[in-house]
C-alpha cells in the first residue's frame, strides 16, 4: 500500500501538469499547412495548442477536410492556411466557422512567382488571371519566404495574446536564428554544385522558390497541381530538353508516383537521382522543416554533381 | 563582424552575387553564341586575380570553388593575393570564403574578383 501511495502521487502530479499545460488558457491554432503548424508550435511554445489538420505527408493539392477537420477549425480561436489559392476547400472551412475564428493566409503576404495554370483544373483555371497564369503556391521551399512567414505569425500571436508578447517573440527569435543557420548551410552546400549544372528536373512543379534563391533552373514533369497528368507532348518536349542539358538526374516526390520519371531516365539516360519532399514536412528525415531542406537540398547536389 | 576568441571559430561568408555579375560580364560573348550546355571539359577556363583584404591582422583564410579549396593560408599584412585559373560557365561561378581571427574585435572582410591582364 506505501509502494502504490508512493507511485500515485507522482502519477498524479504529472497528470495535473499535463492537463494545466494544455489547459483553456492557451490559444488554439487549427494549421492546414505541416510548415505552419511547425512554425506555430516554435513560436506559439506553452501558450498555443496547435491542431495539424494538414498532416506530414499528406498532399495538399488533394487534401479535403473532414466533417471533424473542419469541427476543429470552428473552435478554433486562428485558422492558419497556406494561402496563394492551394486550400480549394476554403469555402468549406468558412461556411463551418461562420467566420467566428481570425483566419491567416500567411503565404499570400509573401513575395510571388507566378507559373502557368492548367485549364483542365477546375481549381487552377479560377484563380488564374487573364494571362492564364496562377500564383505558385509552394513558397514553403524557399528557407527566407519561411522566415518571413515565421515574423507573420509571431505577429499574429501578439496581437491575439499580447500578454504573451515576450515570450513569442523570444520563440520566435530562436527559430528565426535556426533558420538563418540552415539558410548559411544551404548556401554552402549548394556552393558545392556547378552554377551550369544547377537544372532541376522533378515530378510537380514545386521548386520555383527554391530554385530564385539558389540559382537553379527547373523543368517539371507535371504543373502546378499533382492532380494534373503530363501530356505525352509535354513529356516528349522534356525528354528532348533534358537529353540537350545532359541532364544527370531527375528526382522523384515523396508524394507522387514514380511511373512518368522513370519512364523519362530509360528515354534519357539520366538517374533517379532520389525522393524529395516538395509539399511540405514528411516521414522521416522530413519530419521538421531543417531536416526537410537539408535532405532536399543534399538530394539535389549530390546527384547532380 | 565578430572574430573568435579562440581563433578557431571560423567566420563564414558566400561570396556570390557581388562576383558573379561583373564577371559574367567579362563573359558575356560566351553566352551569346551558346544554345547547348557546352562538355564539362570544354568550358574554357579563366584567369582570375583574387584579393583578400581585412581590416583586423593576423587571420586565416581558405577561398573554395565548387566544393574544393582553391587558394588558402594565414596573413600578418591586411592584404593578400593570388592568380588561378577556373573553369568559368556563362551561368558565372560561386566563391565560398571562410576566415577566423584570433582577435576578437569588429571586422570587416572583402574578397574581390577580377580579370588577369597580360
Amino acid at each position: 500500500m506505501t509502494i502504490l501511495k508512493g507511485v500515485f502521487a507522482p502519477l498524479s502530479f504529472a497528470l495535473w501538469f499535463t492537463l494545466s499545460a494544455s489547459g483553456a488558457d492557451t490559444l488554439k491554432i487549427a494549421s492546414f499547412s505541416t510548415v505552419l503548424t511547425e512554425i506555430a508550435q516554435q513560436v506559439g511554445g506553452n501558450h498555443v495548442t496547435v491542431v495539424g489538420l494538414l498532416q506530414p505527408g499528406q498532399d495538399p493539392h488533394e487534401y479535403q477536410p473532414t466533417p471533424d477537420d473542419l469541427k476543429q477549425a470552428a473552435d478554433a480561436n486562428l485558422i492558419l492556411l497556406s494561402g496563394k489559392h492551394i486550400e480549394h476547400y476554403l469555402d468549406k472551412v468558412q461556411q463551418a466557422t461562420g467566420g467566428k475564428a481570425a483566419s491567416l493566409a500567411v503565404g499570400d503576404a509573401l513575395p510571388n512567382l507566378k507559373m502557368k495554370a492548367d485549364p483542365d483544373e477546375p481549381a487552377e483555371k479560377a484563380a488564374a488571371d487573364r494571362n492564364g497564369m496562377i500564383d505558385d503556391p509552394h513558397w514553403w521551399n524557399s528557407i527566407s519566404n519561411v522566415e518571413k512567414a515565421t515574423v507573420i505569425v509571431r505577429d499574429e500571436l501578439i496581437k491575439l495574446d499580447p500578454a504573451n508578447r515576450a515570450d513569442y517573440e523570444s520563440n520566435a527569435k530562436a527559430y528565426l536564428a535556426k533558420l538563418a543557420d540552415l539558410d548559411k548551410w544551404a548556401k554552402r552546400k549548394v556552393a558545392e554544385l556547378p552554377r551550369d549544372k544547377r537544372k532541376l528536373v522533378t515530378s510537380h512543379d514545386a521548386f520555383q522558390y527554391f530554385s530564385k534563391d539558389y540559382g537553379f533552373k527547373v523543368y517539371a514533369i507535371e504543373g502546378v497541381s499533382t492532380e494534373t497528368e503530363p501530356s505525352d507532348r509535354h513529356i516528349a518536349d522534356l525528354i528532348d530538353e533534358i537529353k540537350k542539358q545532359q541532364v544527370k538526374a531527375i528526382f522523384l516526390e515523396s508524394m507522387l508516383n514514380p511511373k512518368v520519371s522513370t519512364e523519362i531516365t530509360k528515354e534519357t539516360g539520366a538517374k533517379i537521382g532520389g525522393t524529395l519532399y516538395a509539399d511540405g514536412l514528411g516521414d522521416g528525415d522530413g519530419s521538421t522543416y531543417d531536416g526537410m531542406m537539408r535532405h532536399d537540398i543534399s538530394t539535389i547536389v549530390d546527384a547532380l554533381k | 563582424m565578430k572574430g573568435s576568441p579562440l581563433a578557431r571559430a571560423i567566420m563564414t561568408m558566400v561570396a556570390l552575387l557581388t562576383l558573379l555579375l561583373p564577371l559574367q560580364r567579362l563573359t558575356s560573348h560566351q553566352s551569346a553564341t551558346v544554345s547547348a550546355p557546352l562538355p564539362e571539359d570544354s568550358i574554357a577556363k579563366q584567369k582570375l586575380h583574387l584579393e583578400l583584404t581585412s581590416t583586423t591582422v593576423p587571420f586565416k583564410f581558405r577561398v573554395a570553388h565548387d566544393g574544393e579549396s582553391i587558394w588558402s593560408g594565414e596573413s600578418n599584412s591586411p592584404t593578400v593575393s593570388t592568380d588561378t585559373e577556373l573553369r568559368f560557365p556563362p551561368e558565372g561561378i560561386d566563391l565560398v570564403l571562410d576566415v577566423s581571427w584570433s582577435q576578437d574585435k569588429e571586422t570587416a572582410v572583402r574578397l574581390a574578383a577580377g580579370r588577369c591582364w597580360g
